[in-house]
């Protein structure tokens, strides 16, 4: 009966129908991408290298004369299946670390706490480059272990992308944690929290009930802040040969690219960003609307 | 010693003072060393060229040995010993003469393992050669301005290696403060400018060396080097006048031709680099030489210059033009591109149409031009052959090693000249023993064709003998795809006059230039 | 907060950085690649083989750890592999200043300008004001600042000619990668001070002071900002950290010698030395703006007591 209340006012925030469209149709554009784009993202072209957007080519060409657009609708798959995997798992590790911290407080508080505190004083940029040297740098690929090896094809054969969410999910939750377990530790102080423990109330139907859903507003918005800067990392690790494998495009790869010939092809660059651009903005509204709507006040 | 430096410094800035002719370069990449004997690459050649002076100097233009710390030489009929006199006049800006001790000292310090010199195998001509003795290697000051080589063989390579390779370092200094000896307040040089200052990862400034023994013809009072990575940013910067200089390539040189400016700006010169394909001939089917030349005649290099932004020619054998050995393209020599033959080869060997090919695993350092090379090939070898192709970009501290290690079938390596000698490239390179093991391959007549052209006095025969090792090498056994020649398209501002040979390393000659009024 | 729990977080600390130099020293050794085997044209095996055991990086992994240490203990960061001649501390003592520069105008770019544009976007909620903010905010975080930048200098530098275009020097100079840099935060910190506020005003204590007949600015800055403040807060810590290490990509562009280049290029590099230092230091500037951050939190919400 709540969740159709729920529900309903969800459907009835402007924000969310509008934002949560957009995000819906960028997916389903990911999910028909070989039926919709006109060239197969591999497709060279030579004779046409850095066109600018003309009819044949809607955004333009790359420097092997590849289709912007086409590219483009296949990157949306790189680029959020990165965010989506990302997100979820530094979001579900994340909370639940630091909501039985802030929660139990004391020595619980201290011993995740202060495991957090280590992970956040190491730099993610170093873990996730040693992770990504170690993944792609050709030992696990003559490994004598066979589960070793069936991990390295099945990342050949997603492009290159199951470590980065690997790498990218193993550095990003602890930030959430940090988050979560601040506010957890303001709204354990509530009186009504109080008043829930006096009652007998078991600490997880507490947690699930009172606590997530205060968090819950933050943390999306945290998250969703924090999905260009997964993207950002894919790109840099792109760049650095420790992303995605080629020719398989990505956005963040597709904008650094871009910004090398930025002064000179502009458009290689622009709508690679302005496809990011409208992605973010979109998850962005979508989780600000969420955010009003589960404010647990009401 | 360190009041008559300072001296030099303020005599060097009043004498500029009055007109001050001011050059700003880029360098993409901070120096690691300044150490002319440890230094090793290419960006940093620019800066350390204006410090140091060799012993030999090598012209462009006429395309041999010339004199610089030396004055004349005298070599002996059989080739094994090299007199070199040295003229009286040159001195280090702290005002010693420069000596045959200095000569000596630097040769002895290359060899010596402890230092650790990469250049230090390329010297095993010497007498003495491998002995844990230094002094007993085969060089020796016969006076104060007399040097003596003696060698084992009568290495005929002798003259340009040394002109890549040998510049003076001052032992006291290098004595006095081991490492930290080339810091702007230690160093002391021999060449047309002073390092004045290094703030690393910034800028890097020299002033003009009054104690230079050339310094009169030296119009440049001070050369500042701006650590630039970005290609963007350093264009930036030429547009608006805060460099002087630029080298551009790829898409820029599009760029500076289609601007009537710019283009009156833009001059080509011909880097001594050769980028190219290398198989792991070990592993089959690349055992197959047929197979390497299908691959060879699948690969049309005007499509991966054109991936490249253009500002490249072609290759169909190493050795680039300017260096012994150099086969101009209307030879014939090597496999062109003809999509027809490629597959013709494919189907000799077993494979009609790629049918039961394995899948081919295409290893390169991940940079941007390596991605964009490769990503080219990848689709020409998989649109002509029928194959498919596994890019495996990597990072470059491990590359080298995987390539050794044989984690390819196919790789891709560039080779830029130490020194103007075919020598340097065919050598070090494939040769069986001496060379890097990357390829797999060993062919006994290359191994020959290089150990006699060492011996070989003759220029034109030895140039013969290059030529031959060069076809085994791309023709025969297509054991390398040579893709092309990297062009170095320079920038400069009008203002600035200096000579441009057809020609060149990554060399900022700034001693040659001067201002127009 | 009383000195005892100082003093144990101070020991907290120095436990941590030390587990941060143990796990950052054996995973570097861990990975395949050393510092002299790199490149596409790289140094001959004899001479690689030399400088190996030069530098003891032939010795058992163990005992380099140890040797690290004690030169530690006596401030010895070690030299650079790649950069002969230069030693850590000297690269850290170069470097450091001019990201720190860089980083706190950045950071104060970033909040100055996130703050404000939140609370005004969370006080006008649902207005024109609000979503012309927010869209200010959200374009701020989508574009890259590898994106931004080349495009600022070509604005601004090239062909405005208002601001130089690389390098560093003096004021002019950190306009534009200052501003390049902050913005992605501001937009961060706007967004986060805007949700957190929104929460906080629709609170109880907060009817509460309407109803006791507040006025509302002293609403809003002194009730409602303080608690809203907190969530932001956790996240200026560790952001503070990441501006001043530097950030790669606006020191590559802008041509900036800070020390953030040195992050990243050391570990493709493999120069231990600099990246046990680099680390160490972020590390240890990590720690300092987490006790920060944790003072704040007693500061804002008296609720919240340490003991």
């Amino acid at each position: 009966m709540i969740r159709n209340k729920i529900i309903r006012r969800v459907l009835r925030n402007k924000r969310v129908v509008i934002a949560g469209s957009v995000v819906l149709f960028l997916v389903i554009i990911a999910m028909l991408a070989p039926h919709i784009a006109p060239y197969p993202y591999d497709k060279v072209d030579f004779g046409h290298i850095y066109q600018p957007p003309s009819k044949e080519y809607p955004f333009g060409t790359d420097y092997l004369g590849r289709d912007i657009f086409s590219r483009i609708i296949y990157g949306a798959r790189v680029s959020l299946v990165v965010a989506f995997a990302g997100a979820a798992i530094s979001f579900l590790i994340g909370t639940l670390w630091g909501m039985t911290a802030g929660y139990f407080k004391g020595t619980v508080d201290t011993l995740l706490m202060r495991i957090v505190d280590f992970l956040y004083a190491f730099p993610s940029m170093l873990f996730i480059i040693l992770l990504m040297v170690v993944f792609k740098g050709g030992v696990m690929q003559i490994s004598t272990t066979a589960f070793i090896r069936a991990i390295n094809a099945i990342d050949n054969a997603m492009g290159g992308l199951l470590f980065i969410m690997i790498g990218i999910g193993a550095v990003s939750w602890v930030g959430i944690a940090r988050l979560t377990r601040g506010l957890t530790l303001s709204i354990s102080s509530e009186q009504y929290i109080e008043a829930a423990r006096a009652i007998g109330n078991s600490p997880v139907r507490i947690i699930l009930r009172h606590v997530f859903p205060n968090l819950f507003g933050p943390c999306v918005v945290y998250v969703t802040l924090q999905i260009p800067g997964y993207i950002l990392t894919e790109s840099f690790l792109s760049f650095i040969g420790l992303g995605v494998i080629p020719p398989t495009p990505s956005w963040g790869g597709m904008i650094a690219e871009g910004c090398r010939v930025l002064l000179v092809y502009p458009h290689a660059a622009l709508f690679p960003a302005a496809a990011l651009a409208l992605t973010m903005i979109a998850f962005t509204f979508l989780g600000d609307g969420l955010r009003d709507v589960l404010d647990v006040s009401l | 010693m360190r009041r008559l430096v300072g001296f030099l410094l303020a005599v060097a800035f009043c004498l500029g003072g009055a007109a001050q002719h001011v050059v700003r370069l880029a360098i993409s990449m901070e120096p690691k060393s300044i150490d002319p004997n440890i230094a090793y690459g290419t960006e940093f050649s620019r800066v350390l060229n204006n410090l140091f002076v060799p012993l030999v100097d090598y012209d462009y233009f006429a395309r041999a040995p010339v004199p610089c710390i030396a004055e004349k030489w005298e070599i002996s009929a059989d080739g094994l010993q090299y007199t070199f006199y040295l003229r009286k006049d040159a001195k280090w800006s702290d005002g010693t003469p420069l000596t045959a001790h200095d000569v000596v000292y630097t040769v002895r310090r290359i060899v010596n393992p402890q230092v650790g010199s990469p250049y230090g195998t390329w010297f095993d001509m010497l007498e003495g050669y491998g002995e844990p003795d230094l002094t007993a290697l085969g060089v020796v000051a016969l006076d104060d301005y007399t040097v003596q080589f003696k060698l084992t063989y009568p290495a005929s390579f002798f003259l340009a290696l040394l002109s890549g390779i040998l510049r003076p370092v001052p032992s006291w200094v290098v004595e006095k403060y081991g490492d930290r000896w080339t810091r702007p307040e230690n160093i002391v040089v021999s060449g047309p400018y002073l390092l004045q200052s290094w703030e690393p990862y910034n800028k890097i400034v020299l002033v003009k060396n009054p104690l230079y023994f050339g310094a009169n013809n030296v119009k440049i009072d001070q050369v500042i080097f701006y650590y630039v990575p970005e290609a963007a940013t350093a264009f930036s910067m030429y547009l608006t006048g805060d460099l002087d200089e630029l080298r551009v390539s790829g898409e820029y040189v599009q760029r500076a031709q289609a601007d009537p400016t710019l283009a009156a700006q833009l001059h080509a010169i011909s880097a001594l680099y050769c980028q190219y394909v290398g198989f792991n001939c070990s592993v089959p089917p690349f055992d197959n030489p047929l197979v390497r030349k299908a691959f060879a005649a699948a690969t049309d290099r005007s499509k991966v210059i054109a991936a490249l932004g253009g500002g490249a020619d072609p290759a169909y054998t190493f050795i680039p033009p300017g260096i012994s050995g150099y086969i101009p393209p209307e030879a014939g020599v090597g496999i062109k591109y003809d999509p027809e033959l490629a597959k013709s080869f494919l189907a000799q060997a077993g494979y009609p149409e790629g049918k039961g090919f394995p899948t081919v695993k295409f290893g390169y350092f991940a940079d941007e031009r390596g991605a964009r090379i490769a990503q080219a090939l990848q689709a020409l070898w998989q649109d002509t052959l029928g194959i498919k192709i596994e890019l495996m970009p990597r990072e470059h501290a491990t590359y080298f090693e995987t390539v050794v290690a044989g984690a390819y079938n196919v790789f891709l390596l560039g080779w830029g000249a130490d020194y103007p000698d075919g020598y340097d490239f065919l050598c070090y390179t494939f040769h069986s023993v001496r060379g890097e093991q990357t390829v797999k391959w060993y062919n006994p007549r290359y191994d020959a064709l290089i150990d006699e052209a060492a011996r070989t006095i003759d220029l034109g025969v030895r140039e013969k003998m290059y030529q031959e090792a060069q076809k085994i090498l791309v023709e025969e056994d297509a054991v390398i795809i040579p893709l092309f020649y990297r062009s170095s398209f320079i920038l400069t501002k009008p203002h600035i006059e200096r000579p441009y040979t057809p020609v060149s390393a990554w060399d900022a000659r700034v001693w040659e230039w001067s201002i127009k009024e | 907060m009383q000195l005892s729990y100082i003093i144990r977080r101070a020991v907290y600390s120095l436990f941590f950085l030390f587990l941060l130099a143990t796990v950052t020293f054996f995973l570097m050794h861990a990975v395949p690649g050393g510092p002299f085997s790199g490149g596409e044209k790289p140094l001959p095996r004899e001479i690689v083989e030399r400088l190996m055991r030069y530098y003891h990086l032939d010795r058992p992994v163990w005992r380099q750890f140890l040797e690290y240490l004690w030169n530690i203990v006596r401030g010895d960061l070690g030299p650079s592999y790649t950069q002969r001649g230069r030693t850590v501390n000297e690269i850290i003592k170069d470097h450091l200043p001019v990201s720190a520069q860089l980083g706190a105008v950045a950071f104060l770019v970033a909040v100055f300008l996130g703050i404000p544009m939140g609370i005004i976007a969370a006080v006008k909620f649902n207005t024109f004001i609000d979503y012309f903010c927010m869209l200010i905010a959200v374009a701020g975080i989508s574009i890259p600042a590898m994106a931004l930048g080349p495009l600022l200098i070509y604005i601004f530098g090239v062909k405005l000619r208002v601001l130089p275009v690389a390098q560093w020097g003096t004021w002019k100079h950190m306009v534009l990668p200052a501003f390049t840099l902050g913005i992605g935060s501001s937009a961060m910190i706007a967004r986060l001070t805007r949700a957190s506020m929104l929460q906080v005003i629709r609170a109880d204590f907060i009817r509460t002071a309407r109803a006791k007949g507040l006025p509302e600015s002293s609403i809003i800055l002194r009730h409602a900002l303080r608690n809203a403040l907190i969530p932001v807060v956790t996240v200026l810590g560790p952001l503070f950290g990441a501006l001043v290490t530097g950030t790669l990509v606006v020191e590559q562009i802008f041509c900036i010698p800070g020390l953030g280049r040195f992050f990243v290029y050391s570990i493709t590099d493999r120069d231990y030395p600099v990246i046990m230092g680099v680390t160490l230091l972020y590390g240890a500037v990590i720690i300092i703006m987490n006790f920060v951050v944790d003072a704040s939190y007693a500061l804002l919400d008296p609720r919240i007591t340490y003991d």
